[in-house]
């Protein structure tokens, strides 16, 4: 049985109403075409469904309306599946509401199979692409981002931090460092392309990939670094105001037990109430206790908004614009901003003149871990605030 | 911090500026282009704003025809422009990309429950050569700094075309009764 694709049909269709045209009969059209009549017949027939109008019916039937169908069919899957993470059912949902299934088939197995020479197809031509794209390439030293993610699978991903290009995006047996080097490598291969700079969490396996294997810098990921100091003070912050407000709770009740009694007092008969108890003494202590927590719980408050607020400001302190000044020769020094910074978070998680060992750990760590060399004249007088 | 100054201290170096030039790249340029970045990365309309204003700010005095950079022949101009934009590039402290697109995967991965490699390579390839930034450019283009023909374009003269939907004979229902007559 030949099998005659749809465009190659449709060519055939418009071929013969032109002879049918011209007056020839059927048994010549077919004979033309080089079909059987049968199959002539059964091509005139065309789509019979009752919902597709038959203009749309007439123009799908045409060289146009089949390229049109793959155009709307490709698109669906591409958007549908590639885009939109659904997966190939709400393609076939999406063909039977559009009434395109009248054209199209929209079962399930038919659509999986497109889907796979989609998939296949993106991938062979986007290869293509990058080594097209690299032939000519002047060599450029770029700065990498890498990360992991678990599906629960270890995906190892890494691009580049300024055009945004994914380098490599695999799912590996371990995050180790040789993996990644390894991984990278390939990924890279083929490309004149000089890994200078990497950014990353503090991973030992990220770093030593970066500063062993690729011999390169690498840069301190600030968002890893305000966590850890968030993780540090914020607990600790958080039961300190736990601990002011249970505090207030209790001088609150304990206040309004003092009124109670004195009213319970007041209510009972003359006789045989008795000589009255020191209320006024006893409320004005629970006021004084109740006045006094509440202080407490206020301070807490503060220095939990503090503490955030100054989390927050590290990220605009580990910038180039804060380097107020600098030590001259060796190009190597702390930035007094961002040290200070660190140094107003931990003792903002200090209370009553003890801070959180870990809090103070954390902060004083991450300072002295991240010096901040200068450069004199570099952004000197730009400050962005 | 040590490797952005090195770094960007030893690419102005290589432009062999004047020393007048020199602090003007390293003071005023290269600031003005990464506050400009900035700028375009920030989220909030107001430090937008802000960072843009004072970059334009800073900028404003080197486009004065009587500046000595504007006393530069353009591609010497152009040269200074490009090593000046790699410099501002250079200093990265996040990782945010990276975290998005992680973010991307676990969306995708939630909703098929498995991401098979070919999977993987194709929304890998969707990312690279077919998203566009605001300004029109893939992650490809941007890389490699020359337009290619778009993805979709490339794949659908590729793609076998849809099949056609079976012929469905006319059903003949047979309804299940179990109490009918023998025929």
């Amino acid at each position: 049985m030949i099998r005659r694709d749809r465009l190659e049909r449709a060519h055939k269709c418009v071929a013969g109403e032109a002879l049918l045209s011209a007056g020839q009969s059927q048994r010549q059209v077919a004979g033309a075409l080089g079909v059987a009549r049968s199959t002539w017949q059964d091509w005139q027939q065309g789509v019979s469904h009752q919902a597709v109008p038959v203009a749309l019916a007439a123009f799908v039937a045409t060289p146009e309306g089949v390229r049109w169908l793959q155009r709307i069919v490709v698109a669906a899957q591409f958007v549908i599946t590639l885009r939109g993470g659904a997966g190939v059912r709400m393609v076939c949902e999406f063909l039977e509401l559009s009434g395109l299934s009248a054209f199209v088939a929209a079962s399930y197995g038919t659509q999986q199979a497109l889907n796979v020479a989609l998939e296949e197809t993106v991938v062979a031509v986007s290869g293509e692409q990058r080594n097209t794209l690299s032939v000519g390439m002047a060599p450029r030293q770029v700065t990498v981002c890498e990360d992991e993610t678990f599906h629960p699978a270890i995906c190892l991903v890494a691009l580049e931090v300024v055009s945004g290009f994914i380098f490599l995006e695999q799912y590996a047996e371990n995050r180790s460092a040789a993996t990644w080097s390894q991984a990278l490598g390939t990924a890279l291969a083929g490309l004149p392309i000089e890994v200078i700079q990497g950014v990353s969490d503090e991973a030992k396996a990220l770093r030593r990939h970066i500063q062993g294997d690729c011999d390169a810098h690498h840069s301190p990921d600030l968002f890893h670094g305000q966590q850890e100091v968030s993780k540090a003070t914020s607990l600790h912050l958080a039961r300190q105001l736990k601990q002011a407000e249970s505090h207030v709770a209790a001088a609150q009740a304990s206040w309004e037990a003092e009124r109670a009694a004195e009213l319970a007092y007041w209510r009972q008969p003359r006789r045989p109430r008795g000589r009255p108890p020191g209320f006024a003494q006893r409320i004005q202590a629970a006021v004084e206790e109740l006045t006094r927590a509440e202080a407490e719980r206020e301070q807490a408050q503060t220095r939990q908004c503090e503490a955030r607020t100054l989390i927050r400001a590290l990220g605009e302190l580990y910038s180039p614009l804060f380097i107020a000044n600098w030590p001259s020769a060796a190009h190597r020094g702390s930035c007094p901003a961002l040290r200070g910074g660190l140094e107003a978070t931990a003792s903002a998680c200090r209370c009553r003149g003890s801070a959180h060992p870990r809090a103070r750990a954390s902060c004083q760590g991450t300072a002295s871990d991240h010096p901040i060399p200068c450069h004199r004249g570099l952004f000197l007088r730009h400050g962005a605030d | 911090m040590a490797f952005f100054f090195a770094t960007v201290q030893t690419k102005i170096d290589a432009l062999d500026l004047s020393p007048e030039l020199h602090q003007v790249v390293i003071e005023q340029l290269i600031p003005a282009i990464y506050l400009e970045r900035v700028a375009t990365r920030s989220t909030r309309a107001e430090s937008r704003h802000r960072l843009r204003a004072l970059s334009t700010s800073m900028l404003e005095p080197l486009r004065q025809a009587a500046h000595p950079l504007q006393q530069l022949d353009p591609t010497a101009r152009a040269c200074i422009e490009q090593v000046a934009g790699e410099c501002a590039d250079l200093f990265q402290r996040s990782s945010s990309a990276v975290e998005g697109r992680n973010g991307q995967l676990s969306l995708h991965h939630h909703d098929r429950h498995r991401l098979g490699d070919r999977k993987l390579a194709a929304l890998t390839a969707v990312h690279n050569f077919h998203i566009r930034r605001v300004d029109g450019t893939t992650a490809a283009e941007r890389l490699f700094g020359r337009t290619h023909t778009p993805l979709f374009e490339q794949v659908l003269k590729r793609m076998p075309l849809p099949p056609p939907p079976r012929q469905r004979r006319t059903p003949q229902l047979k309804r299940f009764s179990p109490l009918s007559l023998a025929a």
